[in-house]
């Protein structure tokens, strides 16, 4: 009796497993319609098992999409340089400029410098030829410079996760701005927006210095779990606890974690990675704040959490999506 | 973040099948929260059932079992931390197994404090960083066989749709279908079930 229930729900397992695999395979494979995935949705709401076996087989699909950031950061083929001959022309002039002028763009005269960037919602690792690598966000965009014994990155826009490969003979120096972290052996997160600058060291230690023209300075030794942020009129380093630093370090498996967070600042973030805008209405729903595990780049699974569990109004303007009270 | 230590509970072990006409919605943000996890934790689940159970034949079930289970609890609260609250379910379940019918060594299951202990430790899941994980995808992809590797690349490096995939193969898109399903199910045997290259990663 017993062998007979558990030979049966053996099957059951397999014959579940079957089942959502071929619900995923019928997604991929082209053909997807409405209907499809209402039908998907209502083989899902029947229990648990449903949904557990498409989780995790889902999970696993959606894992192997980094064997495309893998071919992307492929160091032997060319990454998205500006293109070599203009470069070059670029180059020449600069050193020619630089012989008649003086000094000024010595720093042009470095070799290569590399161009990676990001559009909107998508990610992308660069690995570089020490062994260091180097994770964009969305909408991101840095130059790599690697000459003799310098490594210099600059981040003009974006946000970007470091994992340097440390050398003493070779200092690792990040640009941002004013900004200026220089390596020691690290894991650190950078974020550049409109006119602030953060910096999170996760792992090892670093030194990061801001130099304003305005004479505005701010210099710090940051340890695992600081988290300095520069602004025009400030500087500052808070410590935050390591399962924040990686609730921020979500995006790096396309999630967005919140946990108490005012609701504007969700919109902000889901905006960054999302060409469908999310827009707060009116002041009464700005206090809302928000918890939970979101994916990055479906803000339309968020606004049915907000619609649904939060009670909020969702409006629906072609690329715009209103949420208010 | 609170660690909130109390919250600590398992659903009671006892109760019966669910009744699909009852079944609840999954609440919002609980398949991320599954995803990211609970499905890395399976490598050592699923390394507990075997060191605990003489028939190793369904750990497959048990497994799925314990993800209902921990997925069921975790619908009205998100319990912190992990990993206790699945291991605990995964033993409430064997305890389960060894009054119905014997297949479970009891020592196995009182052993489970000292795994706890153990896992408890921060996780792996939480320091494999990009590399490994291509590393990891790279050798998982290795030891596919050779036409559902070439499907799945096709498909996830060179984005190609089935079409284009069973004119480049020479072979049909129900044959597509059949590489890729197989290609799905290993890979998603080899990234959960087994115990990936994880001490590497943190000792680094």
């Amino acid at each position: 009796m017993n062998e007979n229930r558990e030979m049966e729900s053996q099957n059951v397992t397999a014959a579940v497993e079957e089942r959502a695999l071929d619900w995923l395979l019928r997604r991929d494979s082209g053909a997807w319609s409405e209907h499809d995935q209402a039908e998907l949705d209502a083989w899902l709401a029947l229990c648990w098992a449903h949904r557990v076996a498409f989780w995790r087989l889902d999970a696993a699909w959606v894992r192997a999409d980094r064997l495309n950031a893998m071919r992307r950061s492929n160091p032997d083929q060319p990454p998205t340089v500006a293109r070599p001959s203009r470069r070059m022309i670029i180059g020449i002039a600069a050193i020619l400029i630089t012989a008649v002028i003086g000094a000024i763009a010595a720093y042009r005269a470095t070799p290569t410098e590399r161009v990676y960037a990001t559009g909107i919602g998508a990610q992308r690792m660069v690995r570089l030829d020490d062994g260091s690598w180097i994770e964009l966000n969305t909408d991101t965009a840095i130059g790599v410079s690697t000459s003799g014994n310098q490594r210099t990155v600059r981040i003009d826009k974006g946000e970007a996760y470091f994992d340097i490969t440390h050398s003493a003979t070779r200092p690792f120096t990040v640009i941002a701005g004013n900004g200026r972290i220089l390596d020691l052996g690290t894991k650190f997160l950078v974020r550049r927006d409109a006119d602030r600058l953060q910096v999170s060291l996760i792992e090892g230690r670093a030194q990061f210095s801001v130099n304003d023209q305005d004479s505005r300075t701010g210099s710090a030794s940051l340890r695992p779990g600081d988290v300095a942020v520069a602004t025009p009129t400030s500087f500052s380093v808070t410590r935050k606890s390591l399962p924040l630093l990686h609730a921020e370090l979500g995006w790096r498996r396309g999630l967005l974690i919140f946990d108490n967070t005012p609701l504007t600042e969700v919109a902000g973030e889901f905006n960054r990675y999302n060409h469908t805008k999310l827009i707060v209405a009116d002041r009464a729903t700005e206090n809302v704040t928000v918890g939970g595990t979101f994916t990055a780049d479906d803000v339309a699974a968020f606004a049915r959490v907000a619609k649904g569990v939060l009670g909020l109004r969702v409006e629906m303007r072609g690329e715009i999506i209103v949420v208010s009270r | 973040m609170e660690s909130g230590q109390g919250m600590i509970k398992a659903p009671d072990s006892s109760r019966g099948d669910l009744d699909p006409r009852v079944a609840v919605m999954a609440a919002p943000g609980l398949q991320a929260w599954f995803v990211c996890e609970v499905l890395p934790l399976e490598a050592v689940l699923r390394q507990f059932l075997r060191r605990s159970l003489r028939d190793r034949s369904n750990i497959d079930d048990l497994v799925q079992e314990v993800y209902v289970r921990v997925c069921e609890a975790a619908n009205d609260q998100i319990p912190q931390p992990v990993r206790p609250f699945v291991f605990t379910i995964a033993r409430n379940l064997l305890v389960d197994r060894v009054r119905r019918e014997q297949v479970v060594s009891i020592e196995a299951v009182e052993d489970l404090e000292a795994l706890n202990a153990a896992i408890d430790m921060p996780g792996p899941e939480q320091s494999v960083i990009a590399r490994e994980e291509l590393r990891r995808l790279q050798a998982a992809l290795d030891r596919l066989p050779p036409r559902a590797r070439e499907a799945l690349l096709l498909r996830k490096v060179e984005g190609l749709s089935w079409r284009e995939i069973a004119a480049r193969m020479g072979i049909t898109e129900g044959t597509v279908n059949q590489h890729l399903k197989s290609a799905i199910r290993s890979l998603t045997y080899m990234l959960y079930g087994e115990p990936g290259d994880l001490r590497s990663s943190r000792d680094e």
